[in-house]
């Protein structure tokens, strides 16, 4: 098997390239999978000339948005908004604590932007909602205080809005009809992954595949054959075969299962893709007993792959439904 | 030894060989000769037991567990690996235990200063040499060459043709196709002369004349002119 192997390395820089293939497709797949929102941070600048600690409060209750990078200064930034490094300037006004307790918010707040700006708007329902939160709370406690002179504001203001907070009414859930799964965004993810892998092993099939039809076309099988049988030979293909699809895919799997195991990973999945793996080989260890041009081998490859993969999307976005002869694809399996 | 028994073979509704008869005895020296299309290539995969005749009978009887060796028209060896780790594989392959016959042939055909090269970058006499002797490597008892001597320069064509010989006093069977009149000379087979799929004769180079293939196609005749003018 060695000396079958030696043989198969003929192009050791083809073989390499095999190997470092997956490799870039892990890489490719770690940015594919972060969140794109998480890292595209809008630059948005928060003018406070006063340095008023309401300011402080008013960006902690709006941390939770990652999606802005806020910057405070205490002077407008016009050069850089003017040459987009900023996507708006929000000027915040002097005593606008006091303002918000007495719900004096006409006109309260500047807003510069310039004609690049996109996300801004975003940003400005945000500072509204944190402003309007406290105005609420502050309004709440001034009606309490109205009519119980005694209370404490300050009290009220901190603790009112529990009181006055909706519940929410709105449950948000996601069923398909006629069929019994759900769609998440995390299995999509992880469905897709999946078959990028079966694509890749799909196409270093192809290329192992290749060497066999060359040995045929060089009549060594037909040599083998007079003396005893090409099998040895072709088993010991099979074993080379599997065993670098087989190690290309574990290597994978293990490499999804660190970077998606936060957008749930399936161990057991994996299972069903050696399965995968090993349809896909003897699929192409039966068409070389069969084919006799490597042209022929790869047109098959090819449109296989393509229309496979073209059944999987149609699965994935419920164009079509999972039926008996989707199950030719092997894509397919994937969403089973 | 190889026994045929009236044997067609047909494909693509294409008559290739149709009623060819004869028997191969053990130390005999044959070349299948007759222009491009006659038949002799399917003829001698039938002999190889490659092809299946359509009709009639290919009988072997043999001693050996793999009798016979087949040399094909292509240069069947796998490029990437050195000359040694071919034949070890074929000598692993064919389970042959004899290393003193395997040396023998290497000193014969001039490889051992080619025993750690890659096939791919030798010449293509060299090539041709590594070919053969993958094809002999377990001592078949049948030897059968599909034009194994075409682009070998002389120096190695005579080293192959010397070896050939050799094996053949020694009671090897060869049977070979070749366009090469050189090689038909210095071997000195029976002919079997095939036109269009039929076996018209089976002569010596002595006997050899045109006037006995006279119900022969017009580019045997004219190959026989060309050869027998030499």
């Amino acid at each position: 098997m060695v000396i079958v192997l030696k043989s198969m390395m003929k192009k050791w820089t083809s073989f390499v390239m095999v190997l470092i293939l997956p490799l870039l497709l892990i890489f490719s797949l770690i940015n594919f999978f972060d969140s794109t929102v998480d890292k595209v941070e809008v630059p948005i600048v928060l003018v406070d000339a006063y340095e008023q600690t309401i300011t402080d409060k008013l960006l902690s209750d709006m941390k939770e948005s990652e999606s802005f990078d806020i910057i405070r200064t205490t002077s407008i930034p016009k050069y850089a908004l003017e040459r987009g490094e900023v996507e708006a300037v929000f000027v915040l006004p002097n005593n606008l604590k006091e303002k918000i307790k007495q719900a004096d918010l006409e006109n309260a707040i500047q807003w510069y932007r310039n004609d690049r700006s996109l996300f801004d708007g975003l940003f400005k329902e945000q500072l509204a909602s944190a402003i309007m939160t406290r105005a609420i709370r502050g309004e709440a406690a001034n009606v309490v205080q109205h009519y119980q002179s005694e209370a404490d504001w300050e009290e009220i203001y901190s603790y009112g809005l529990k009181y006055l907070e909706p519940e929410p009414i709105f449950q948000m859930q996601f069923e398909t009809i006629g069929e019994k799964f759900s769609a998440t965004a995390e299995s999509d993810s992880f469905h897709l992954f999946r078959w990028m892998i079966w694509i890749y092993i799909w196409i270093v099939l192809a290329y192992l595949t290749k060497i066999l039809l060359k040995w045929k076309e060089l009549e060594i099988f037909n040599r083998l054959n007079a003396i005893s049988s090409s099998m040895p030979l072709r088993l010991s293909w099979l074993g080379i075969t599997s065993f670098i699809t087989m190690g290309i895919g574990v290597l994978l799997t293990i490499c999804a299962y660190i970077i998606l195991q936060p957008v749930g990973f399936d161990l057991e999945a994996s299972v069903s893709d050696l399965l995968m793996t090993l349809c896909s080989i003897m699929i192409f260890f039966i068409l070389s007993f069969v084919l006799k041009k490597k042209e022929t081998m790869w047109a098959i490859t090819f449109s296989y792959g393509f229309l496979s993969s073209l059944i999987f999307f149609l699965i994935q976005f419920n164009i079509i439904n999972i039926s008996w002869w989707t199950f030719l694809f092997i894509p397919s399996w994937i969403l089973v | 030894m190889l026994t045929l028994k009236e044997v067609d073979y047909r494909k693509n509704r294409k008559t290739l060989l149709s009623n060819v008869s004869g028997t191969i005895e053990q130390g005999d020296c044959i070349t299948l000769f007759g222009p491009n299309g006659a038949g002799k290539s399917t003829l001698i995969k039938i002999m190889a037991g490659l092809s299946r005749p359509t009709s009639g009978q290919r009988i072997l009887e043999a001693k050996a567990k793999n009798p016979i060796g087949y040399v094909p028209q292509q240069i069947a060896i796998m490029e990437g690996l050195i000359v040694r780790d071919q034949l070890t594989y074929y000598q692993k392959l064919t389970k042959q235990k004899s290393s003193e016959f395997v040396d023998e042939m290497i000193q014969y055909l001039g490889l051992q200063n080619i025993l750690g090269k890659r096939v791919e970058r030798l010449s293509g006499g060299m090539k041709r040499k590594v070919n053969l002797a993958v094809g002999l490597i377990h001592q078949p008892e049948i030897l059968l060459l599909d034009e194994a001597f075409v682009g070998v320069d002389l120096a190695a064509k005579y080293d192959m043709l010397a070896w050939l010989k050799r094996l053949n006093s020694q009671g090897m069977t060869i049977v070979f196709i070749t366009h090469d009149w050189d090689v038909v000379h210095h071997l000195d087979p029976i002919l079997w002369i095939l036109d269009e799929g039929r076996l018209l004769a089976k002569t010596d180079l002595l006997s050899l004349s045109r006037q006995s293939l006279t119900n022969g196609s017009r580019s045997l005749q004219k190959m026989l002119d060309v050869n027998l003018q030499r």
